[in-house]
């Protein structure tokens, strides 16, 4: 193919990418977000898959097996921790405009500038080797598709700037200068670069998947054929299968490695948060992220397998991918195929200069400039403008030095450990990444002092092999340990021989990274300026919605703010910025030259957003006076009082919570009084209403007697015993009314006693035997022999029968009177039953004759013969028996008044 | 029926509960000893043995992820 004909179908594939970039900045313009959704965001994740991925995967399985899965598998496996992880993380990043992951380690550690600066730089030395690796899969790539042994475009060999990994890294830095750096906010998406980059993700799955469709299925018969073909090779064994010798180790490291990467490589963290639109997208990619990767990895096996038995070695394993359908005849799917990779790589690049660039600008170079009083001075109105060019000619220096790295470094190398060495790099931030928003005593001297050593290690165990292998330094480092000293060989560390080198250098880097982070975060007490942001990063949730502005107690003028945002942000954005903010918080700010703390954490997060957390407080520095330095204990103070005034709240609330039940309750207690009140009045006026009506008649009696000496004896006889009579009937009206009150009020003792309910009955019949007879009456009485005894008050349940049968008595049917009484067992109750056939009572009625004074109230059913209290005393008497009584009642028929009684009331009767 | 569904969804602390779960099983999974149970020469159905294992699980856990997170409450 010539080399002409792949630059010119490179090229077009790149103005593609710039129109569709350009397409997706107009949208986002336009308030049409082409990113805002779902699937783009999974898709642009899915840099994770790069030139490594599309190229080393093949060239890894058939090196060391089945282990390249580890890297794929190692993201499914931390995906549900990475789902809370980056959503915490989100919150953070949008609350305090943190834009990379050195400003999110600097910010946290108390706006540590040192801190910072180490970070980006362990990421650019972390992420350099891992650029220059799609640099040199690229060029590669284009060489194997040229037919050329050496990449030479434009003039001569002999020059090191001309050759293809070039001329990429030459294109990919305008498309990243042009795209990358749109605006000088770095909290701002980049929109056309993302729509761009998940386009590129699309076509390297459905690249790589066109080939393995092909391979598979048009060039054998399936994967089964390749399969029994190649385990006729006996060097393939190893393929399929783990080395058990230390395979598990390096598999389960492989797995921690690419989930820490997968978290914490800077164009992931560029991607999955600071281009993250909404947070709910977050929730598409725990799924489809994986199913992403497995998609990727399913033709990797049979595509090696392939190229192993086709080309037979003529390639080296790393570029199959491309060799294989060139070997096939294939040009058209070669070019495909290529193109897929270039997207791979191009994309990865792209995204990790920017995510490096803004870390270099803002943490590394911003915080010296804006400190250099002199050129701060001179430069004061364009730093913005400056600020750009600082990026843009940042993203030409990281180019530079990745394809650098390539020319002494790569070529000889395998793509995939090169590739893995970065991640070691990069599993250094876990410890301050994790430790640092969920545990609130990491502090900077921790974390500072655990990255400088998890560095070291990777540097001493894995780069110095790396210089010794190409000559840089002598063998006997390796072979001997340093100054001959055994136990520091970089391979065996400490003398740990028995493992991978991977293995071996993320367990000692990771070891002591660890162990100084959480030693020294335990030894050394957390500053103010620590503690407030360990608060507020461990809290998040909490202080999301506000500035923070208890913790900075500090005063400046609003013109020196205004000032400084001027010249990062430009005059419109600072007045648009300034409106919002008098929107939000209805200051009328113009009106005074005193800024509030309120107002100066408002323009320290938006100066951060743009130049990086500890630039900005450089900044504000300068214009912001502090009364005093604020010290631990006041941060402490401010801390503890917020805490104790939240728990205070709390308890605000139960208060009122428990005060408003007790009202409730109280209410509730008041009505009942108050019915109870009302019913004593009524039961009060028909007592002395039922005690007037003897006494009227007694004293009418009495005043004729008095008044009249000249009755005969008989009238005179028969006066003075209605007078009796109705003495009578008031006593014990009387009576009855103190027994209701007793009982109702619990005063009444009942005598307990072991009783045959049937003698009871027996005896309360055998008081009106004199009235049976006189009457002619007929009694029937059907008694259940042998029934259980029961236990209870031998008087009052005589009081009840004799008030039953009394009744019965007065109301059966006058001419021919038949009283039946019942006793029964019905499970572990006696029924008794007392029937007449009597006029019966009105079904209404039935609930109403157990009350007090009913018969008063109903005199024209009944007479009134008796007070009215009978039924409601009977029912009392049982109810605290533990009993109840009922009627059933046909009218003209019969009335039938049952009581029961249980056998057995539990042990204490209510009275 | 709608509201019923929407009823039942978990809670987010629910579903963060249940994937921490799937993860740590992930982990079993995934690695030794169960691993080496299935790291064995030999062919299923013409497909290497731990080469379908470890597809088979890893899809098996996607569709465990998928229905956790479909079944999560939206975010506010």
């Amino acid at each position: 193919m010539s080399q002409w004909f792949l630059l010119s179908i490179s090229l077009g594939y790149l103005l593609l990418l710039f129109a569709l970039a350009y397409w997706g900045e107009s949208r986002a313009k336009m308030g049409k977000s082409v990113i805002n959704n779902a699937y783009v965001y999974v898709f642009s994740l899915t840099i994770y898959c790069t030139a490594w991925t599309y190229f080393g995967s093949v060239g890894r399985a058939l090196e060391s097996g089945i282990d390249f899965l580890a890297i794929y598998i190692g993201p499914t496996l931390g995906m549900p921790l990475w789902w809370f992880v980056m959503r915490k993380i989100t919150k953070i990043c949008r609350s305090r405009h943190i834009t990379s992951i050195a400003d999110f380690i600097s910010s946290r550690y108390g706006n540590s500038r040192f801190l910072g600066l180490l970070v980006s730089l362990v990421s650019i030395i972390g992420v350099i080797p891992y650029i220059a690796l799609q640099l040199e899969a690229v060029s590669s790539g284009f060489s194997v598709l040229s037919h050329q042994k050496s990449d030479l475009i434009f003039v001569s060999e002999t020059s090191l700037y001309y050759d293809t990994a070039f001329v990429i890294m030459l294109i990919l830095a305008v498309f990243t200068i042009l795209f990358g750096t749109r605006h000088i906010e770095a909290t701002e998406r980049h929109e056309g670069m993302v729509t761009a980059i998940a386009f590129e993700s699309l076509i390297k799955l459905l690249a790589f998947l066109i080939l393995g469709i092909y391979v598979v299925y048009f060039v054998y018969e399936g994967f089964d054929d390749i399969i029994a073909q190649a385990r006729q090779i006996p060097s393939l064994d190893h393929v399929f299968t783990l080395n058990p010798q230390g395979g598990y180790m390096q598999w389960f490291s492989l797995c921690v490695l690419s989930m820490l990467a997968f978290m914490f490589l800077p164009r992931q963290f560029q991607i999955a948060v600071i281009e993250n639109v909404n947070p709910a997208h977050l929730k598409k990619a725990v799924w489809l992220f994986p199913l992403y990767l497995l998609l990727i990895n399913i033709f990797v096996l049979p595509i090696a397998l392939a190229g192993e038995l086709l080309l037979k070695h003529q390639h080296p394993a790393d570029t199959y991918v491309l060799a294989l359908p060139l070997y096939l005849g294939q040009d058209l799917l070669a070019v495909l195929v290529y193109l897929g990779g270039f997207s791979a790589a191009g994309s990865m690049i792209v995204v990790s200069t920017t995510a490096l660039t803004v870390m270099m600008s803002n943490n590394m170079i911003m915080p010296l400039l804006v400190s250099i009083p002199s050129l701060k001075k001179s430069y004061t109105v364009q730093l913005g403008r400056i600020l750009l060019y600082i990026r843009r000619i940042c993203i030409i220096l990281i180019l530079h030095l990745a394809y650098l790295f390539d020319e002494l470094f790569i070529k000889d190398n395998p793509l995939v450990s090169i590739g893995l060495i970065s991640f070691v790099a990069i599993a250094q931030f876990a410890p301050a990444m994790l430790g640092g928003i969920y545990w609130r005593n990491g502090n900077r001297y921790g974390t500072t002092c655990g990255i400088l050593l998890g560095m070291g290690i990777w540097f001493y165990t894995l780069i110095i092999p790396l210089f010794v292998s190409e000559g840089f330094l002598p063998q006997d480092i390796v072979e001997q340990g340093l100054w001959g000293l055994f136990w520091l060989k970089p391979g065996a560390l400490f003398g740990l021989s028995d493992l991978d080198p991977i293995s071996h250098a993320m367990f000692w880097s990771l070891l002591f990274n660890i162990a100084a982070y959480v030693g020294l975060s335990f030894g050394i007490e957390q500053d103010a300026n620590d503690a407030n942001q360990a608060e507020i990063f461990v809290n998040i949730h909490r202080y999301a919605q506000e500035d923070g502005v208890i913790y900075w107690q500090a005063k400046a003028r609003i013109q020196d703010l205004e000032f400084i945002l001027n010249d990062f942000l430009g005059k419109e954005r600072t007045q648009l910025a300034l409106k919002e903010y008098s929107q939000i918080y209805g200051v009328q700010w113009r009106n005074s030259t005193q800024a509030d703390a309120n107002f100066i954490v408002f323009c320290e997060k938006l100066l951060a957003g743009t130049i990086g957390v500890s630039a900005a407080r450089t900044m504000m520095n300068s214009v912001v006076s502090q009364n005093e330095e604020i010290r631990i204990e006041e941060v402490l103070h401010i801390l503890k009082e917020s805490q104790e005034l939240i728990a205070l709240n709390k308890a605000l609330e139960e208060k009122s919570e428990a005060l408003e039940q007790a009202t409730g309750e109280l209410q509730q207690v008041n009505e009942n009084l108050q019915d109870l009140d009302q019913r004593k009045n009524e039961f009060i006026s028909t007592v002395t209403h039922e005690l007037r009506t003897p006494i009227t008649s007694i004293r009418a009696f009495s005043e004729i007697l008095y008044d009249n000496d000249d009755i005969e004896l008989d009238e005179k006889k028969h006066f003075l015993n209605t007078i009796i009579k109705e003495t009578h009937r008031t006593e014990r009206l009387i009576n009855q009314v103190l027994e209701l009150e007793r009982l109702e009020s619990g005063t009444e003792t009942l005598h307990i006693h072991s009783l045959d309910l049937n003698e009871i009955i027996r005896d309360a019949l055998d008081t009106f035997k004199q009235v049976i007879r006189e009457r002619q009456m007929n009694i029937l009485l059907k008694l259940t022999d042998n029934l259980p005894p029961i236990l209870g008050d031998r008087d009052k349940l005589m009081q009840v029968f004799i008030n039953l049968l009394s009744n019965a008595v007065k109301f059966c049917n006058k001419e021919t009177c038949i009283i039946e009484i019942h006793s029964e067992l019905v499970q572990s109750q006696i029924r008794v039953s007392v029937m007449d056939n009597g006029r019966g009572i009105k079904k209404e009625l039935h609930q109403l004759i157990f009350e007090k004074f009913f018969q008063a109230k109903d005199q024209h059913i009944r007479k009134p013969k008796g007070s009215g209290l009978g039924l409601a005393i009977c029912k009392k008497i049982l109810q605290s028996h533990k009993g109840d009584i009922f009627v059933e009642s046909e009218e003209g028929e019969y009335t039938k008044m049952l009581v029961i009684l249980p056998i057995q009331p539990s042990e204490e009767l209510e009275i | 029926m709608r509201l019923m569904k929407a009823k039942t969804r978990f809670s987010k602390e629910k579903s963060a509960a249940f994937l921490l779960f799937i993860g740590c099983w992930m982990m079993l999974f995934f690695n030794f000893p169960i691993l080496s149970i299935f790291n064995v020469s030999g062919l299923v159905l013409g497909y290497p043995i731990l080469y379908s294992y470890l597809f088979i699980v890893w899809l098996g856990f996607i569709g465990v992820l998928f229905l956790i997170v479909q079944e999560t409450k939206k975010e506010q």
